[in-house]
C-alpha cells in the first residue's frame, strides 16, 4: 500500500508544530525571579530612601551606569533612563539607579529633568541574590512578583542609542515597561495635573516607591473632602483604595508560591496605612495569616531560607569568582544554614528550593582552584 | 607536516583558486635579500628595546609585546634566552593578573597559556611552567560560562554585549591541546574547549562567538589549527578547511574584527603550518610589498591595520609610523617563516646534524641492538630543516613509545616490588622469585637506558628488589629463591631476559617502518 503523501505531510506538521510549542513553553517556563525579600540595601547614596523593605511585590527598574563629569554623557544616560522611567506615571515603578561610587550624584540627574522618584545605591551597598553586575548602561525590569521581564545593556559608543543590545532577556521598549506597570499595583496617583491636593499628590507618590505612612496624607485628604476640594481629594482616596487593593492582588497571587513576599506586602501596607479605614481589611488577613498552621509553616521554611540566601548575596557567595576572598566563616554559617532548612523543613516547597541551591552551590565551588571551606 | 591526501588536494584547490596571477615568495629569507635585511633590522629593534618593553613592562602593552615577542624569538631558534623571559612574563600574566582579575583576564590567560604551552613543546616543560598551564587549565574551566565560552573578562554568568569571544576560547583550545600533547594534566578544560570548537567552528572558518558556527574570526580560526598542528593532529579535517578559508582570505585579513596585530599574525602563522605553498601565497602578497617598504627608520612598524575602508597600499602605509614593538615582532616572524618549518611545535635543529634520513635509519639500527639512549637521541635530532618531514612526525611517535615503554616497564617491575610480605615460607618462595626476577630485569634496563632519566628510576627499582630479597631471606632462610639466581637466561638478544620488554620493542621497531623512505 502506498502510503498518502497528504497524511505524511499532515503527520510530519503536526510533530513539528508540537516541537516548535513545546520549545517555546520551554523557553517560557525558564523564567528567572529576583529574590527581593532577601536582597539587603545598606545604604542610598541620594534621591528617594528606598529600602531593601519596599522592593518586593512592587515593579523595579534597576538603571546600572556613571554619571559624572562628561556632559554629553550624562544628557545619554538620562535621557535614555527616562524614555523607561517616563513610560508610566511616576511612582509605578521603583527605579533604583545603580553607581560605582557616591561622586555620581543626583544633581546631574536632576539637571537633565530625571524623575524624582529615582533611588540611588552604590553597588556595594546593594546586594542582590545570584545577581552579576555586567556592562552599563543597563536596564532590568522586574514585576511585581520578581520575575525579571527584560536585562538590556546598551551600547554606550552611539550617544544617540542607536546600538543597542540585549542579553539574557528581551530588548526593553518603553511598552514593555507599560505593560508590567499595568500588571502589577500601577501607579499610585493617577496621570493627570493636580492643583489643589498637588502637594499630598507628591507625598503618594513618593509613597509608593518607599514605606512611608500614608495616614498624615489620608487625614489631610479626607479633611479636604469635606472641604470645597472635593472632587482631587476623593480621587486620590480611591486612587489610594484601589492601588491597596490592586497591592493585595499581587499579594495573594504570591501566597502559595511566595509566602514571604504576602507577608511583606501586608507588613508593608499595614506599616503605611497604621489605623486608616484603608488598612482595616489588612487585619483580617494578617489574623487568618497568623493562624493557618500549613503557611505559618511554608511561612518559617521561607524565613530561614531567606536568611541564608541574604547571607550568600552580602558575600557574594555563589556567583562571580569562586576563588575571589570570602570569608570562611560566613562560608561555613551558610553551609549549616542550608543543611537546617533541609532537615528543619524537609516537606516544605522552600525545602526543594534549597535543594536546588544546594546543588548549584556544590558546581559553583567545585570550579574554585582553590578549595573552599564548603 | 603530514597532512592527509584529501587535505592536501583541498588546499592545492584553494590555492589554485586563489592564485590567478599572484606573486609568491617561495624563497626562504636567507636567500632574500631584501627579507634577510629587513630582518636584521627588526630584530635589532627587537633586542634593542626588550628590556624595557618586554622584561621590565608589567602592563598591558607589556602582556602583548612579550607575547608577540615571545613568538618572534621562540621562531627565531637562537634566542633561548629571550624566548624563556617571554614565558616568566606570561607566567606573571597568568598567574598573578588572571588570578587577580586585573583586566582582559580571558584574553591575557588564555594568550599566556597559548604562548607558554608552544614554549614547552620547543624547549621543554620545566616544574614552574607546569604548575602555571595547569593552573592555567583551572583556571579556564572555573571561568568557563554557562553559554560554553569565554568572553573577555568572566562574565561570571551575567550579561554582556556578547556571551564570548571566540579569540579567547580558541587560544584556551590552542593552548589545552598543547598541554595534553606535553602530557600536563587538563582536567575537564580539555573536553571544555574541544566542545566549544565543536559549537563555534564550521569546519572551515570560526564564528565572533557561540551566536554562530563559522564567520570571518580569522585570528580564532588561526588558533584552531596551530592547536591541532601543534598538538600532532594534523590530519584533523578542520586543518585542511579553515587552511582553505584563511587562504581565501589571505588578501582581507584587514577586514576581520578590531585587532590588527591578532589577524596579521594568527594567519600568517597558521598558513605557514598549512603548507609552503600556502604560505608563499602570503608572503608573496604582503612582505615586500606592504609590509618591508613601510618599515620605519629604526626597524619597527606601527600596528597592524584592521581598516576595511581604505585600499591596502593607504591602509599599510599606516605602518611607517612605527614604534609597535609587537607589530615589529610579527613582522619579524613572518619574515622568519619564509624558512620551512620556522615556527613548529618542535625543538630547533642543531647546526651541524645529519640529514633527517640518516638520523632515522641510525636510530632504527641502534633500536634494534638495544642501545635505547643513542637511539633516542637520533631520534630527537629529527626536526624541520633536516629535509623528508614526512619522518619528523614518525619519529616523534617513535621516540614517545620508547619512552612510554620503559617507563611502563619501570613501573610494572616496581608494582611487583610492593606486594606485602607472605606469612610463611612456602608462599614466600615465588614471591622470591618474582622480586629477584625484577631485579635483574631492572639491572638490564639500567644498562639498555644508560643516559636516559629512566636510567635512574631502573636502578632505584634494581637496588630496592635487593633490599627486598635480603630481608626475605632474613626472615625465611638464605636458600629462600636459590635456585633461580642466574635466571632468566640471556639467549644472545639485547631483551631477552625480559619478555615484556621484547614484545613492545617489537611494537617500537614497527612504527618505524611507517617511515621507510
Amino acid at each position: 500500500m502506498n502510503p498518502c503523501p497528504d497524511r505524511w505531510l499532515i503527520a510530519v506538521m503536526l510533530v513539528a508544530s508540537t516541537l516548535v510549542q513545546a520549545s517555546t513553553a520551554d523557553r517560557s517556563a525558564i523564567k528567572e525571579r529576583i529574590d527581593w525579600c532577601s536582597t539587603t540595601i545598606s545604604a542610598v547614596v541620594g534621591g528617594q530612601p528606598i529600602s531593601d523593605r519596599d522592593l518586593p511585590g512592587r515593579v523595579v527598574l534597576l538603571i546600572q551606569n556613571g554619571l559624572g563629569a562628561d556632559d554629553a554623557w550624562n544628557s545619554f544616560a538620562v535621557k535614555t533612563s527616562m524614555e523607561f522611567v517616563g513610560a508610566v506615571s511616576a511612582g509605578g515603578l521603583v527605579p533604583l539607579f545603580v553607581v560605582d561610587d557616591a561622586k555620581a550624584n543626583l544633581n546631574a540627574w536632576s539637571s537633565k529633568n530625571g524623575a524624582p522618584t529615582i533611588g540611588f545605591v552604590e553597588r556595594q551597598h546593594l546586594h542582590i541574590p545570584g545577581f552579576i553586575w555586567g556592562g552599563a548602561p543597563r536596564f532590568v525590569l522586574v514585576d511585581a512578583d520578581g520575575v525579571i521581564i527584560s536585562d538590556m545593556i546598551i551600547d554606550g559608543r552611539d550617544l544617540s542609542g542607536g546600538s543597542r543590545y540585549h542579553s539574557r532577556g528581551i530588548l526593553m521598549k518603553p511598552d514593555d515597561v507599560r505593560r508590567t506597570v499595568e500588571g502589577g499595583p500601577g501607579p499610585l496617583v493617577p496621570p493627570g495635573s493636580w492643583n489643589s491636593c498637588r502637594a499630598e499628590a507628591e507625598t503618594l507618590t513618593a509613597a509608593a516607591v518607599t514605606s512611608k505612612p500614608l495616614t498624615p496624607v489620608l487625614k489631610a485628604l479626607r479633611e479636604r473632602a469635606k472641604s470645597g476640594d472635593k472632587a482631587e481629594a476623593q480621587k486620590l482616596l480611591d486612587a489610594v483604595r484601589q492601588y491597596v487593593q490592586r497591592q493585595l492582588a499581587v499579594a495573594e497571587r504570591n501566597r502559595a508560591g511566595n509566602p514571604l513576599l504576602y507577608k511583606r506586602v501586608l507588613e508593608r501596607l499595614q506599616a503605611q496605612l497604621g489605623t486608616d479605614e484603608l488598612g482595616k481589611p489588612l487585619d483580617a488577613l494578617v489574623k487568618s495569616m497568623t493562624s493557618d498552621k500549613s503557611f505559618q509553616a511554608e511561612l518559617k521554611a521561607a524565613e530561614d531560607f531567606s536568611l541564608v540566601i541574604r547571607t550568600a548575596a552580602e558575600i557574594s557567595f555563589g556567583v562571580g569568582d569562586p576563588d575571589a576572598p570570602r570569608p570562611a566563616d560566613r562560608i561555613k554559617a551558610i553551609r549549616s544554614g542550608l543543611q537546617t532548612v533541609l532537615s528543619r523543613h524537609p516537606k516544605s516547597q522552600t525545602a526543594r528550593l534549597a535543594e536546588i541551591q544546594r546543588q548549584q552551590w556544590d558546581t559553583w565551588v567545585a570550579k574554585a582552584v582553590e578549595p573552599l571551606p564548603w | 607536516m603530514h597532512l592527509r591526501p584529501f587535505a592536501l588536494i583541498t588546499l592545492l584547490w584553494c590555492l589554485v583558486a586563489t592564485t590567478g596571477a599572484v606573486e609568491l615568495h617561495r624563497e626562504d629569507h636567507h636567500t632574500c635579500s631584501t627579507c634577510n635585511a629587513a630582518l636584521a633590522r627588526s630584530m635589532e629593534y627587537l633586542r634593542k628595546n626588550f628590556d624595557k618593553q618586554v622584561a621590565t613592562d608589567g602592563w598591558y602593552a607589556g602582556m602583548l609585546n612579550s607575547f608577540w615577542g615571545g613568538f618572534a624569538f621562540l621562531i627565531d631558534g637562537n634566542s633561548p634566552k629571550e624566548a624563556k623571559v617571554c614565558a616568566d612574563r606570561m607566567r606573571f600574566y597568568l598567574e598573578t593578573w588572571a588570578k587577580k582579575g586585573m583586566g582582559y583576564d580571558g584574553w591575557f590567560a588564555s594568550m599566556s597559556m597559548f604562548y607558554l604551552s608552544e614554549y614547552c613543546l620547543r624547549y621543554g616543560t620545566t616544574p614552574e611552567l607546569k604548575a602555571a598551564l595547569e593552573f592555567g587549565a583551572k583556571f579556564a574551566h572555573k571561568t568557563r560560562e554557562s553559554e560554553g565560552g569565554w568572553f573577555h573578562n568572566p562574565r561570571w554568568g551575567g550579561p554582556n554585549y556578547a556571551i564570548d569571544i571566540s579569540g579567547v576560547g580558541c587560544g584556551y583550545f590552542a593552548a589545552v591541546r598543547n598541554m595534553e600533547r606535553l602530557g600536563l594534566e587538563t582536567g575537564p578544560a580539555l573536553s571544555d574547549v574541544n566542545d566549544y570548537i565543536s559549537k563555534v567552528c564550521d569546519g572551515r572558518s570560526v564564528a565572533y562567538g557561540l551566536n554562530g558556527r563559522g564567520g570571518f574570526a580569522l585570528a580564532s580560526g588561526s588558533y584552531v589549527l596551530i592547536g591541532l598542528t601543534s598538538s600532532g593532529a594534523g590530519d584533523d579535517p578542520k586543518v585542511a578547511g579553515i587552511g582553505g578559508h584563511l587562504l581565501e582570505n589571505v588578501e582581507r585579513i584587514r577586514n576581520a574584527h578590531a585587532n590588527g596585530n591578532l589577524h596579521h599574525f594568527g594567519v600568517a602563522a597558521a598558513l605557514h603550518r598549512s603548507s609552503p605553498e600556502a604560505y608563499a601565497r602570503f608572503a608573496g602578497f604582503y612582505l615586500h610589498k606592504y609590509f618591508i617598504p613601510n618599515m620605519a627608520s629604526d626597524g619597527s612598524l606601527a600596528p597592524f591595520p584592521n581598516d576595511n575602508t581604505k585600499p591596502p597600499e593607504e591602509a599599510y602605509a599606516e605602518l611607517k609610523k612605527g614604534g609597535d614593538y609587537a607589530a615589529t615582532a610579527i613582522l619579524a616572524s613572518m619574515i622568519m617563516m619564509t624558512r620551512q618549518g620556522a615556527f613548529s611545535p618542535y625543538p630547533p635543529r642543531k647546526a651541524g646534524l645529519p640529514p633527517n634520513k640518516d638520523c632515522f635509519a641510525k636510530a632504527q639500527t641502534l633500536l634494534g641492538s638495544g642501545k635505547l639512549a643513542q637511539a633516542h637521541e637520533q631520534l630527537s635530532n629529527i626536526l624541520p630543516g633536516g629535509g623528508d618531514d614526512q619522518l619528523i612526525p614518525v619519529a616523534q611517535k617513535q621516540r614517545k613509545a620508547l619512552e612510554d615503554l620503559l617507563n611502563q616497564r619501570v613501573l610494572a617491575l616496581r608494582e611487583r616490588l610492593a606486594q606485602a610480605d607472605p606469612v610463611d615460607r612456602t608462599a614466600a618462595e615465588p614471591l622470591a622469585i618474582a622480586i629477584h626476577t625484577s631485579g635483574v630485569q631492572a639491572a638490564a634496563l639500567e644498562k639498555l637506558a644508560a643516559g636516559l632519566p629512566v636510567a635512574s628510576d631502573a636502578k632505584i627499582v634494581a637496588g630496592e628488589a635487593r633490599k627486598r630479597l635480603t630481608r626475605l631471606r632474613g626472615k625465611f632462610g638464605p636458600s629462600l629463591a636459590k635456585d633461580t639466581a642466574e635466571a632468566p637466561t640471556a639467549d644472545g638478544t639485547p631483551f631477552a631476559h625480559d619478555s615484556e620488554l621484547a614484545a613492545g620493542m617489537v611494537r617500537v621497531l614497527a612504527l618505524g617502518k611507517d617511515g621507510n623512505l
